[in-house]
């Protein structure tokens, strides 16, 4: 019995395809680290919520923070504004930062829910309310400190020419302070920051 | 001789079998390069007659993988906001800015494709300014919901996006948007420099950088504005009176259709424009800073040059092709010169659901404001109609802010 080259190369051919390509073609999941999983984009992603609650929290609390003498003083986070030009979970960085803070067995924390309900009676809520609001609201919660903060974002993207891949610079630096309701001075500010670069083909099939 | 009768016969199947299979080539590719879809159809003709629900459902599901898909999202999104599913039509706008960001590059496949076809087998990215209305709209849906820190992130969308315009056109009115926005969150110096640049941009009036406020320039040759005296006058005269305040977005008629000149629609011809009344008294009226029409010609003019080279590299490519296949087989090369230049049709694709006026009302109001009453207005103070809105009616401090669109 004969079998023709070209039989031969064609049935080699579908052979080393299945092989090769069968786990290309198959979904696949598994479970990752999100403080070590690479970056797909320049813009914000989970790494920067770790990192930024973990650095941020570090730095306020080795300011020191809260002062000597201060036993677990209340503190009510006012959230950190965000003026990117992405939708971005600001609320989570702040949850982050809290946890870490209340972890460290320093501070207590006022109810989210408690301050949110106070800002409803006033007509307002935490993302539109005014800095007196903030300090009046804060005080009603028997807080003495309060957390706020800003992140703010620099993007560059390469500009037009003759290329065959695009660069985006971003860069984020994130802003929290917190200030004593009493006094009304800022007692402490930390601002971390980061800068990726990201490329991508401008060809594509 | 029966040798060649055999041949000749072989010649006829294999013939054949060529003729089905570029047939079914030129089928395929005929469906592939995006014929104008009947749901798209649909829905706008739902749009515009005020059934929004219907429109929505009619583009309920996007087929994955379709041309139109940013298409499809830009015209949901409006007859959702339209029907006051402000959540929803914030979804649909900023998935479709995002598959815009995704196709940003140059597809191979799809390029060599438009050069056999026609250029509606590329993906729709919409045209830079649609690209960017799709924020200033989107701002729109937050300022509804009174998510002003939101509202100020598709500000920053929209300046960015009218950062390098590479020729074409800037837009008055999505400037004024991302100003307001930001005015809103307190930013007084990022307010200032939209409201500026869209001063700049529309000579017949007057922004305030500090304020926002709007009144025609001194010199305004603006027929409509200079018309309305009355109207000017109360808008003027409580200028300076601390109070509440009504910033109002007006958008009127509808964007230039595939077979319309871009110079306008009969009813909402001659810029009209609307005086807001609150209890029977006129508090003032709306100020032209968008025309689509005008975005429409102006991106066309820039882009010109680009579509007649692409026509004409399109062109000779198709007559190569059915050259080389009327060598072959006469019948066969007339056939695909038939079908080749049967596909050659304009890609007229565009966001039809937006309106073809784009104005603000800035007026003092009542600060217990809970609705109003917009009185359109066209050429000669003619009334056009009449519309009385509640929703969506958001403020913060003492600012209302609303928006209408008349169809």
């Amino acid at each position: 019995m004969k079998i023709s080259v070209t039989v031969l190369n064609a049935v080699l051919a579908v052979a080393l395809a299945s092989l090769s390509g069968c786990a290309a073609f198959r979904g696949s999941v598994r479970a990752t680290d999100p403080s070590k999983a690479p970056a797909i984009t320049a813009r914000y992603d989970q790494a920067d919520l770790l990192t930024w609650g973990q650095v941020a929290a570090e730095a306020l609390l080795s300011h020191p923070f809260p002062p000597a003498g201060e036993s677990q003083p209340i503190l009510v986070d006012m959230g950190i504004q965000n003026r990117t030009s992405t939708h971005i979970d600001t609320k989570a960085i702040t949850d982050t930062i809290t946890t870490k803070l209340m972890d460290s067995g320093k501070v207590r924390l006022a109810n989210a829910t408690r301050r949110d309900d106070l800002l409803k009676e006033q007509g307002y809520q935490l993302a539109n309310c005014t800095e007196q609001t903030r300090v009046q609201i804060g005080k009603q919660l028997g807080a003495k400190y309060m957390l706020t903060g800003s992140l703010v974002e620099i993007s560059q993207q390469s500009p037009r020419q003759v290329r065959v891949s695009k660069q985006e610079d971003v860069y984020y630096q994130l802003t929290v302070e917190i200030t004593d309701l009493e006094t009304g001075l800022v007692v402490v500010r930390k601002q971390p920051d980061r800068m990726r670069t990201a490329t991508r083909p401008i060809i594509g099939w | 001789m029966r040798h060649l009768v055999q041949r000749a016969s072989s010649q006829r199947i294999t013939d054949q079998w060529s003729l089905i299979a570029l047939a079914s080539a030129l089928a395929a590719l005929a469906l592939v390069s995006g014929c104008a879809t009947s749901r798209l159809r649909d829905a706008r003709a739902s749009f515009y007659a005020g059934r929004f629900d219907a429109a929505v459902g009619e583009l309920q599901d996007i087929p994955a993988g379709n041309t139109d898909r940013i298409l499809f999202l830009m015209e949901r999104g409006t007859a959702r906001q339209a029907g006051g599913d402000f959540a929803g039509s914030i979804a649909d706008w900023l998935e479709a800015a995002r598959i815009v960001e995704d196709l940003d590059y140059v597809s191979v496949s799809r390029g060599a494709s438009s050069l056999v076809a026609n250029e509606r087998v590329q993906a729709f990215r919409g045209a830079p300014y649609e690209r960017t209305l799709l924020h200033a709209f989107a701002a729109k849906s937050y300022l509804a919901l009174g998510q002003w820190d939101d509202a100020a992130v598709e500000a920053r969308a929209i300046a960015k996006s009218l950062e390098s315009l590479d020729g074409y056109p800037d837009d008055p009115y999505s400037r004024y948007v991302a100003g307001f926005c930001f005015e809103m969150i307190g930013d007084g110096d990022g307010a200032a420099l939209e409201y500026r640049q869209a001063g700049a941009l529309a000579p017949a009036l007057r922004i305030e950088e500090d304020t926002g406020r709007i009144l025609p320039a001194a010199a305004a040759t603006n027929t409509a504005a200079a018309t309305n005296t009355a109207a000017d006058a109360a808008t003027a005269g409580a200028a300076g009176a601390p109070g509440a305040e009504l910033v109002c977005f007006v958008l009127m008629g509808r964007a230039p259709a595939a077979d319309e000149s871009a110079d306008g629609t009969a009813e909402w011809e001659a810029a009209p424009y609307a005086e807001i009344l609150v209890n029977g008294r006129v508090l003032g009226r709306s100020y032209p800073l968008g025309d689509t029409g005008r975005l429409l010609a102006a991106t066309e003019r820039r882009r010109a040059a680009l579509s007649a080279v692409k026509t004409g590299a399109r062109i000779a490519v198709k007559g190569t092709i059915a050259h080389q296949i009327a060598e072959q087989n006469r019948a066969l090369g007339g056939l695909a010169w038939l079908v080749l230049f049967a596909l050659e049709t304009p890609d007229d694709r565009r966001w039809a659901t937006l309106p073809r006026y784009m104005q603000v009302a800035r007026v003092p109001c009542p600060s217990d404001l809970t609705e109003y009453t917009l009185v359109f207005r066209g050429p000669g103070n003619a009334e056009i109609g009449r519309t009385t809105v509640a929703v969506p009616l958001s403020r913060r401090g003492r600012t209302c802010v609303s928006y209408c669109r008349a169809l």
